[in-house]
């Protein structure tokens, strides 16, 4: 029997600070830091950054899949439920001579390094509910010697824009924490400039980040651009180009950095959904529309992220989900409910699929 | 003809029972579409070890059950 940890996409980007991946070495860099923090012995698989894999099976975030001998399934589920499949192997192969739960392994787990977070020094953007992460194509090897993309563009379009040819871009360009960055506020601010195919009108087409007191800092810089695109019809893309002063401590350098992205008015099926973005907004695309108004099933209020975000808070050690012994009211009352892969924990993915299934039965009810 | 039209009508819907009896239960799947189904033999898709070599996971589980679990940093 082999087991394998495939990596994916990043279901939440921003949280503890990561964001998507450009290219596979950095792929492999998050490869690296999980198996870091997990410290686990099962070997990971990589992903391609076309995502091969997660297309292939499924594009779930958290899928678990049993494989016979001659390659077929033989047991497929939408999210991992480690008891069910610990049932399964022993219906297929027999009771392991040994049983081991995880918390009988000697693992010497680690959290992600919290001093890299963006610490709220410049207030997040409102942003308009609804919106839906488009296609970017960053352009990896210009000039005589490429950079890494130190700060990461991550563009979301509203749905009037997509369905209707009018709406906003949100910007947001994130500090990837894995190359150890921060930005230098004794230079001149981020600076992104859009140029648009003929037709199309973007408002502002230039911008410039906040000045910042503090000499460093990593928070999110973010921008809302109108876009009108005039009836036209063009798959062009937007081409922007943006310049910032990073700095790198460890390594002892700040420099001015320029890069240029393409952005395609097209969904983006593996941008994942951030969570916790303070804009009062619901979930983000994916067939995420509201329950119908009117005396309907009765939903939480907000959205599953944002009561996950809330729940949370419960997490005293910082370890990144809840136990029985922190969890408190109404989810203590309901732990073995909330708790869906039965590991004794409950963690942010958890609340949110409880919420969300909740949330479609409101749905399907009315 | 009417009796070729029934038998027709009575192949699909016994078709149609046979492919959904394949179809883990919907609290399995949560309603949502495109998970492999099981029977399926398991795609051949390219993707890397840890050390970004080209890895193969249908020739490396062949013969053997493997579990396989999708997973990231968030």
């Amino acid at each position: 029997m082999d087991f394998f940890y495939v990596y994916k996409s990043l279901a939440h980007p921003g949280k503890d600070g990561y964001v998507q991946p450009f290219t596979l070495k950095e792929r492999l860099a998050q490869v690296a830091e999980a198996k870091r923090q997990y410290d686990t012995q099962i070997p990971w698989i990589c992903d391609s950054m076309e995502n091969e894999f997660k297309h292939a099976f499924g594009d779930r975030n958290n899928s678990e899949f049993v494989i016979d001998p001659d390659g077929k399934f033989v047991r497929v589920r939408d999210w991992s439920k480690p008891d069910e499949l610990r049932a399964d192997l022993e219906k297929l192969v027999g009771k392991a001579k040994t049983f081991t739960r995880v918390n009988d392994l000697d693992r010497n787990t680690s959290r992600p390094d919290r001093s890299k977070y963006p610490r709220g020094i410049v207030p997040k953007l409102q942003v308009p509910e609804g919106l839906t992460p488009v296609r970017l194509k960053p352009l990896l090897d210009q000039g005589s010697k490429p950079e890494p993309f130190y700060v990461k563009l991550r563009a979301e379009a509203s749905r009037a824009l997509l369905s209707g040819g009018q709406g906003q871009i949100h910007l947001a360009f994130n500090i990837d924490p894995l190359h150890k960055i921060h930005w230098n506020n004794l230079a001149p601010p981020l600076k992104y400039t859009i140029t648009s195919p003929k037709g199309i009108k973007v408002t502002p087409e230039t911008g410039e980040g906040p000045k910042v007191k503090e000499e460093a800092d990593v928070d999110p810089r973010e921008f809302l651009v109108d876009v009108d695109l005039n009836g036209s019809r063009s798959k062009e893309p937007l081409k922007l180009r943006v310049d910032y002063f990073p700095c790198h401590d460890e390594e002892g350098w700040c420099r001015a950095v320029s890069q240029e992205y393409e952005i395609f008015l097209e969904t983006d099926r593996d941008a994942g959904r951030v969570q916790n973005r303070g804009s009062g907004g619901r979930g983000r695309g994916r067939g995420r529309g509201r329950p119908p108004g009117g005396g309907g099933f009765p939903r939480p209020p907000g959205t599953p992220s944002q009561m996950a975000d809330r729940m949370m808070q419960m997490d005293l050690n910082g370890d990144k989900k809840i136990s029985r012994s922190e969890a408190r009211g109404p989810l203590l009352e309901r732990f073995n409910q909330m708790d869906l892969n039965r590991d004794g924990f409950i963690t942010a993915d958890e609340i949110e699929q409880r919420f969300e299934r909740f949330q479609g039965r409101g749905r399907r009810r009315f | 003809m009417m009796k070729r039209t029934a038998i027709f009508i009575t192949a699909t819907i016994a078709l149609t029972f046979a492919v959904n009896a394949q179809r883990p239960s919907r609290g399995e799947f949560a309603g949502r579409s495109s998970l492999p189904r099981v029977g399926e033999v398991m795609p051949d898709v390219s993707a890397f070890d840890s050390n970004g070599k080209p890895f193969s996971l249908r020739q490396k589980t062949k013969g053997r059950h493997a579990v396989i679990v999708f997973g990231c940093l968030t």
